[in-house]
């Protein structure tokens, strides 16, 4: 080897070792036995001399042992971490400190700044040109490139490529069910803190606000179906909270079909439109469904919820929700309870009617987005009480039901609610694609506090979301999509996968790991998730396939909840099972479904039955369990829609006045006041939209007409008194409709002066006067110069919701 | 319309099954909201029940079933009703004797809730079709009705003692 001249300034054998330390620290491959310090302000040198000390300062994994045995596995250590001695040793790149525009500076230390507020993925264009989206701007977005004005387009214009083929991929697959959906942001409060109970974030202390996004959605429908199916509705909740996002994945149901999610495939299929004709359309009113559940008795229960008005909500703001499952609670000292979750609407629980729900199908598909959308935009935020059933393992053995059945409730009778918070949804989304399609609810995302209950179908549940987000949204990394991130630091060794948005600092994504001083290091049982050890007795059997014998008790709340119902909700009950029952072509089918309905009630039965002409009924079919045990509770009121009717108030109402020329203005003008200072809307329909001269000559612009809002579409109707308008409404073949349907939904009437006409002409019969002499049929006369009173007793009507004392079985009207 | 209307005899039975189902649902409303606040409430509306289907089921017994026995082609169906009807009293007689209006009470006008829907339903589905058709004078037997409904609720507005009538 040739001599290198000695340097003017002099080496030493240090000098000759700081000098090999700087060429070995300049190689990514292969290095010296010992990596002895380089010179000064030599940052490979420095950063490898940094690496050795930190790999050394772990010099064995401290943890191992613990990783065995139960004891340990109930509290798991934390993770054994090192500190580096700077930044240098867990960067990726020593370049990382030439930053651009583009790059940005270094990664802060220990963050992960994708869970930053949406504010970093919002758009807004004003003042801005088109571009293409890679931000180049587009001179022309009228024309393709062609070789001459009439010459064929080129294959080089990339700006029609680009514009084109992302608009062939702008869809993603649909959910498999509750595919149709409507969300809102806002927040959960807690009441005070159940610190005794659980550790969970959200109820750490009185008045703890806690971001949520909610998702409601019916179930069997396509994505563009209709909102007024008769269908469980999904009501998913999603709490931002400091310790990681919970999902809260109800239903406004508390039960379901089956108990055990093997099944849940078939009962989808079932159903479904079915699959040879792809026929009804968000509909349970067809073979295929009945055929599964008359085979299937456990769906009993839910049926009669399914029949009810509840399956068919006024609004997503008026009905229930729930957890169905049970789950349970922990608290720091990693005690826990079950609990079930209730939701609770402030605005009280209120349901359509089936007549009105088929019609609200055709005229406004989309009427409980627009109803949950126009709330919100108004200020009439909806509102919900979080209430929780708690009890213990050993009170649960007591009951006459099996908790871990998804097919029975807990009445409250037995286990009564405790109110725990509120939520308010107070804003609506931006962009419906961006969150409410995007957002994905997984029964998996628990947070310390929460746990799970041994529910089988809530089993396969927290395996089945997660994994048709994946196929759903294109890959793993759905947690990165702006709405699904979290508020908390995200931080783990999982990598890569389609659409990674995360730029990982550093070599090291592994753990046990010395190289990044160990972190992210494993939280240990006081900070971490940890699974409740012990969630069920009994677990020492064998490997098995069947039920608890408790599960095989199939009539008994079926029973229950028919018979906690108000005699006009029975009626509703009986009269939707005729309707799905009559749709259905095979009479076996029928037949075997009023036999199984035989063992929940008699009086049900029998009515179903006279409704198909089935005479005589069919043998109760033989139920799986002879003797059921005596249950608890034989009536719950609380399972009737008149248990919650809210405050009355009608924020959020929508009220038809109807306008012509020359009707009387200033009594409609009282009540349209009157209902807005009440939150609600009285819009002015006539004839056709725009101004109607009234009878004093005063201009009303009307903002809807009677062809494009019909009637069914109003919670209440308004008739304007005035010779000339009577005679234009008369003449008018969608004011009788539009009478007809606001009195046969059972809907609050105000007629002023002789508008009264229109009823008989709607055929409001004369067997109504005993009624209406009686009072309370929320039909009212009044002249207008009683306007102002007439108004405060529409309202006060409006707030019950509906007067079924005029519902006859054939419809009067 | 708060005025009494003229009315056939269908129509007049009508406005009385409406009348009673208004009755019926108010007391629903009441029984079915948390707490009992509205007892007293609930009690006056359990005995108005009570005696609008007292009055009207003696009408149809005194009036209308005899008018049509012998022009209908199903008369069974007026001992139908009528065994009906009997049910209804006994369900009546023991609400009537109810001093309170708790939850026994709330169970017992459900019961009598959801008899008086069936028998209403079959006489709107069965019996005024065949009325109608029958070439019966519904104006004149609807006249009937009204003075003796009248007649009867004038009788039975002079509580207490007076005793549901029984056949």
């Amino acid at each position: 080897m040739p001599k290198s001249p000695k340097p003017a300034t002099g080496r030493s054998d240090s000098g000759k070792a700081k000098t090999a330390a700087k060429s070995a620290a300049r190689n990514t491959d292969s290095g010296p036995a010992k990596a002895g310090p380089g010179p000064a302000g030599d940052l490979p040198s420095e950063k490898m001399a940094q690496v050795q000390d930190l790999a050394a300062a772990l010099p064995f994994n401290s943890t191992k042992p613990m990783e065995h045995g139960a004891e340990n596995g109930k509290a798991p250590p934390a993770g054994q971490t090192a500190t580096p001695a700077s930044r240098l040793p867990t960067g990726s790149t020593l370049s990382e400190d030439n930053g651009s525009e583009k790059t940005g500076s270094v990664a802060p230390e220990g963050v992960n700044s994708t869970i930053e507020p949406l504010d970093r993925v919002r758009v807004d264009s004003s003042g801005q040109v088109l571009t293409t989206n890679q931000g180049v701007a587009i001179a022309d977005n009228q024309n393709s490139l062609k070789a001459g004005v009439r010459g064929p387009v080129l294959l080089e214009d990339f700006i029609l490529r680009e514009k084109i083929t992302h608009f062939d991929h702008e869809r993603i697959p649909e959910r498999i069910v509750h595919a149709r959906g409507s969300g809102a942001h806002g927040f959960f409060e807690a009441y005070e803190p159940l610190t005794q109970l659980t550790k969970a974030a959200p109820f750490q202390e009185a008045g703890k606000i806690t971001p949520v996004f909610v998702r409601f959605s019916t179930v069997q429908g396509e994505r563009g179906s209709k909102d007024t199916a008769r269908d469980v509705r999904g009501f998913a909740v999603k709490f931002y909270t400091d310790e990681g996002n919970w999902d809260l994945v109800g239903n406004n149901m508390p039960v379901f079909f089956i108990q055990d999610a093997m099944k849940f495939p078939d009962l989808v299929h079932a159903v479904k439109p079915e699959p040879h004709h792809q026929m009804p359309q968000a509909a349970s009113a067809h073979d295929t469904f009945w055929d599964f559940v008359s085979l299937m008795p456990e769906s009993t229960h839910m049926l009669m919820w399914v029949m009810s008005d509840r399956a068919i909500p006024r609004s997503y703001a008026t009905m229930q929700g729930f957890g169905v499952h049970s789950y349970r609670f922990v608290n720091d000292a990693g005690e826990s309870v079950f609990v079930k979750f209730h939701w609770s609407p402030m605005a009280g629980t209120h349901s359509l009617v089936w007549d009105e729900a088929v019609k609200i199908s055709g005229a406004d598909p989309d009427y409980h987005r627009r109803d949950l959308w126009e709330r919100i935009e108004a200020g009439n935020f909806p509102e919900y009480e979080l209430a929780v059933q708690v009890f213990t393992e050993e009170q649960a053995e007591q009951f006459s039901f099996d908790i871990l059945d998804a097919t029975k409730i807990i009445p409250e009778e037995l286990v009564p609610l405790r109110p725990v918070g509120r939520m308010v949804l107070n804003r609506n989304p931006d962009n419906f694609f961006a969150e409410t399609e995007q957002v994905a609810f997984c029964t998996a995302h628990v947070v310390p506090g929460i746990d799970f209950s041994n529910d089988p179908l809530l089993a396969g549940r927290i395996h089945s979301y997660v994994d048709t987000q994946i196929s759903r949204l294109g890959g793993p990394n759905f947690h990165e999509i702006p709405i699904n991130a979290p508020v908390v630091q995200v931080h783990n060794n999982q990598r890569d996968g389609m659409h990674r948005q995360a730029i990982h600092r550093g070599r090291v994504s592994y753990e046990p790991n010395s190289l990044a001083g160990g972190c992210p290091f494993q939280a240990g049982a006081q900070q971490g998730f940890v699974s409740t050890a012990l969630r069920i007795k009994d677990r020492e059997q064998d490997k098995v396939r069947a039920k608890p014998e408790k599960f095989a008790d199939h009539y008994t709340q079926a029973r229950l909840f028919f018979e906690s119902q108000s005699p006009v909700e029975q009626d509703h009950i009986a009269n939707a099972f005729r309707f799905e029952l009559s749709k259905v072509t095979v009479p076996a089918i029928r037949e075997r479904m009023v036999s199984s309905l035989r063992n929940a009630s008699e009086v049900l039965a029998k009515k179903v039955a006279d409704g198909l002409g089935m005479d005589p009924m069919p043998d109760p079919m033989p139920p799986a369990l002879a003797k059921p045990p005596a249950p608890e509770v034989a009536k719950s009121p609380a399972l009737s829609l008149l248990f919650r009717p809210g405050d009355g108030s009608i924020k959020g109402r929508k009220v038809a006045l109807l306008v012509a020329p020359g009707m009387e203005g200033e009594s409609i003008a009282t009540v349209q006041a009157a209902l807005a200072q009440q939150g609600a809307v009285g819009r002015l329909v006539g004839p056709r939209i725009g101004p109607v001269k009234t009878a004093a000559g005063e201009m009303l612009d009307a903002d809807a007409s009677l062809e494009n809002e019909p009637g069914f579409l109003f919670d209440g109707l308004v008739l304007p008194d005035g010779a000339e308008a009577i005679a234009a409404l008369s003449q008018d073949g969608h004011t009788a409709e539009f009478i007809k349907d606001q009195f046969r939904h059972c809907k609050t009437i105000l007629v002023f002066g002789e508008a009264r006409k229109l009823l008989a002409q709607a055929g409001v019969p004369v067997s109504m006067d005993k009624s209406q002499a009686q009072g309370g049929t929320g039909l009212i006369l009044a002249g207008t110069d009683q306007a102002r009173e007439a108004a405060d007793a529409f309202v006060q009507a409006l707030g019950k919701h509906r007067h079924f004392g005029r519902e006859m079985d054939p419809p009067l009207v | 319309m708060t005025t009494l209307l003229e009315k056939d005899a269908c129509e007049l039975l009508d406005a009385d099954h409406i009348a009673v189902k208004h009755l019926f649902v108010a007391y629903a409303r009441l029984a079915f909201a948390p707490g009992d606040a509205a007892a007293n409430d609930k009690l006056a509306l359990a005995r108005k029940i009570c005696s609008e289907l007292t009055v009207h089921a003696q009408i149809e017994e005194e009036i209308f079933y005899p008018a049509l026995r012998g022009e209908i082609d199903e008369p069974q169906l007026l001992d139908e009703a009528q065994a009906e009807h009997q049910e209804a009293k006994e369900m009546i007689a023991r609400i009537e004797q109810m001093p309170a209006a708790d939850a026994a009470m709330d169970e017992l006008v459900a019961q009598l809730n959801t008899a008086i829907e069936h028998h209403v339903k079959e006489e709107r589905d069965q019996l005024f079709p065949k009325a109608r058709a029958s070439g019966l004078d519904l104006d004149a037997i609807g006249e009937q009705l009204r003075q003796r409904q009248a007649e009867l609720m004038a009788s039975s507005a002079k509580p207490p003692g007076r005793s549901s009538p029984r056949k």
